[in-house]
């Protein structure tokens, strides 16, 4: 603040304050001394105009501003922190389907509790009478011994109003969110569930925190309409079948977008923290199609074939005698299911179509088995595999991938998979050769497409071979016309006490169509079904249940996937005329 | 001189101090009508998003499925099949 002013007698430059200088310097400037000496009522007035201006200035500045208040109280900056506490968005975004219908929200309700009540028994009473879940004598103890307690969760306002006017002064009541699942159990494994005060603890659910997603709303690749249907037509499987459980899977083969994902017994998130026991609680949250690791049988016949055909060892002329003994044990052969064993030397395709063990064992012979082995890897079978949500399991391999696990794994046995990863492969086989990376989040079909894994032309081969197991094979329950649908089915045993046999058996079906261009892969697996001989289900195959479920699922959801419908066009082998089709 | 400066200095605190109880005031008031105006804001888009979930709950998939079955004797609804759609190919519009 020096202010400079002039000593018009001496024409010396005297600042303000230098007066006080001299208190500070050990070597006095007498010049200066002297003038502060002979002119101090001039510098204290010239101090006065100082503090005077100063004052002036900084209360003009209140002035002004205050002024500016009181005229435009609009242009107050920044909302009380406490205001902006109490806005109305949920912490947590909304959850839709593909086609943005509503599966998950978050409402404002109201939690009841009571502090240190005076009169816990009165209390008690008092409550019992407007919240008449309440016991009352626990309520008693639980006043009596803790200074807080939650007297009850989403409170309605009746409720609230009740409790207001119940007498009981000590009640506290706090606004909380809660997820609603609008479509209840549907979709339940995908979606996940959530505990108090939104904290997500499955599923999408327990993954948005930890994703970049907390600030909008979630599209799933979930279609909504499909996963009731898929869900329903299990259902009825397991009710039809006496099955104790059974899983379904629908994938877009170029975008890798979960459809729909169904694993049954299923369960309610809404309620899943109050009505479960303990181990319905554990049976109904797992998740079979991403955490189960299964052997999934004949289906993986799918796998051998392409293998084979991919590495040039076999063409679909090729003939392999069905009949001769294959050793897995020191004195046991190698058995086709049901010992239907062809008559004559078949080829590939036939092989297929009879799902005949002791063919794919003689086709994983000559590939061999690291060559297997890296192609299951290269198919994305063995890897534990990567989605968005935390509960992924991962395969079950055999500790030594000896001669016998390559034989067994040929036709599905000896090698668990995880059903996701297994429908990935299939879907992986029939687009064209393209590995995709099954998601959770809607991609709007777009093509993510990657590597090849099989050259285009042995994917054509496959898709042809696939069809002539529906058309002519064990899939025949599944074939729905005006879509050529491909697939394979599967009966495997499923092992228990250290060996296979009499503990039931696990059927599977894997399909995909429109059999001449597949845009969606399917499959359906069902644990332990009977025969149902009253309602015409003579065996507990795969032909018998898991076949029929997935034909009528196909048949309820291609309308819906605006799939190209068609009952003229066939699967055919176009370009690769090597393949003599009188064989067949 | 000094004595008008140290009135007039006076006179600028008090009115001020006035002022700015005036203006406190009037953001305290607004601050009350914001927070009001939030509560209603709050409980509507809360009511919003009651019907809207009431709604898809009411049309969930299931809840259709058993209506329909209910009314199949009068509707005689039942799911589309694939032979009643026909895909129009751009070539063909062209």
């Amino acid at each position: 603040m020096g202010k400079i002013f002039k000593n018009k007698l001496k024409k010396t430059k005297i600042i303000a304050g230098d007066d006080l200088g001299v208190f500070f310097k050990s070597e006095k400037n007498s010049h200066q001394e002297s003038y502060v000496s002979r002119n101090s009522p001039h510098i204290s007035k010239e101090r006065i105009h100082l503090a005077k201006f100063s004052f002036i200035f900084i209360f003009s500045l209140f002035i002004l501003k205050s002024t500016s208040l009181a005229l435009f109280p609009g242009d107050i900056r920044g909302i009380p922190r406490s205001i902006v506490s109490k806005t109305v968005k949920s912490p947590v975004p909304e959850i839709f389907d593909r086609n943005n219908k509503l599966l998950v929200t978050s409402v404002r309700t109201k939690r009841a509790s009571i502090r240190n009540p005076v009169n816990p028994i009165e209390t008690a009473r008092l409550i019992k009478a407007v919240l008449p879940l309440w016991d009352e004598e626990r309520l008693v103890k639980k006043l009596e011994k803790r200074s807080y307690v939650e007297l009850a969760d989403d409170i309605s306002d009746v409720e609230h109003y009740d409790i207001l006017n119940s007498g009981v002064a000590e009640v506290e009541f706090h606004p909380v969110w809660r997820r609603i699942y609008t479509n209840k159990e549907l979709a339940s494994h995908v979606i996940g569930y959530s505990g108090r005060d939104l904290v997500g603890l499955s599923g999408i659910e327990k993954t948005i925190p930890k994703s970049k997603l907390l600030q909008k709303d979630i599209n799933l690749s979930i279609d909504i309409t499909v996963q009731f249907h898929l869900e329903d037509e299990i259902k009825k499987g397991i009710d039809l079948y006496n099955a104790d459980s059974g899983f379904g899977i629908v994938i877009d083969v170029i975008s890798g977008e979960i459809i729909a994902s169904a694993s049954l017994p299923t369960f309610d998130p809404n309620i899943i923290n109050k009505n479960y026991s303990k181990d319905e609680f554990k049976k109904a949250t797992f998740n079979q199609v991403m955490q189960g690791s299964y052997e999934l049988g004949s289906v993986m016949k799918i796998m051998t074939l392409a293998m084979a055909l991919e590495d040039k060892s076999i063409n679909l002329n090729d003939t392999f005698d069905d009949t001769i003994c294959i050793k897995i044990a020191a004195n046991r052969c190698l058995k086709n299911y049901n010992n239907d064993n062809a008559s004559k030397p078949i080829n590939p395709v036939e092989c297929l179509v009879r799902s005949s063990n002791r063919c794919m064992a003689q086709i994983a012979q000559i590939v061999g088995r690291s060559k297997q082995k890296s192609f299951l890897q290269e198919a994305g079978l063995l890897d534990e595999y990567f989605l968005e949500i935390f509960e992924t399991g991962s395969p079950l391999i055999p500790e030594k991938w000896s001669d016998n696990s390559m034989i067994t794994i040929s036709f599905g046995q000896g090698l668990g998979v995880v059903p996701l990863s297994f429908a990935s492969g299939v879907a992986s086989i029939v687009n064209g050769g393209y590995r995709i990376k099954p998601t959770l989040y809607s991609l709007n079909k777009r093509d993510q497409r990657g590597h090849s894994i099989i050259r285009e032309e042995v994917s054509e081969k496959l898709r042809y071979a696939m069809r002539q197991v529906v058309k002519n094979g064990s899939g025949a329950q599944a074939d729905i016309p005006g879509y050529a649908v491909i697939g394979k089915t599967g009966t495997a045993d499923i092992p228990c006490n250290g060996s296979y046999g009499g503990c039931g058996n696990r059927t599977a079906f894997v399909g995909a169509f429109p059999g001449w261009e597949p845009q969606y892969v399917i499959l359906v697996s069902f644990e332990r079904p009977k025969a149902n001989i009253n309602k015409g289900v003579k065996r507990n195959s795969s032909y018998w249940n898991a076949g029929p479920t997935a034909g009528n699922i196909i048949r309820l959801i291609a309308p819906i996937l605006n799939v190209e419908y068609d009952e003229k066009k066939e699967v055919e082998l176009s370009t690769y005329s090597e393949f003599k089709k009188e064989t067949l | 001189m000094f004595k008008v400066f140290v009135y007039s200095l006076l006179l600028t605190f008090i009115s001020l101090i006035v002022s700015n109880q005036i203006i406190s005031h009037e953001i305290k008031n607004q601050t009350r009508k914001l927070n009001n105006i939030n509560a209603v804001i709050q409980h509507e888009e809360n009511k919003e998003n009651l019907l809207k979930t009431d709604w898809v709950v009411r049309t969930s998939p299931a809840r259709l499925k058993i209506l329909s079955d209910k009314h199949r004797s009068t509707l005689k609804l039942s799911p589309a099949k694939g032979k009643n759609i026909k895909f129009i190919k751009l070539e063909e519009i062209r």
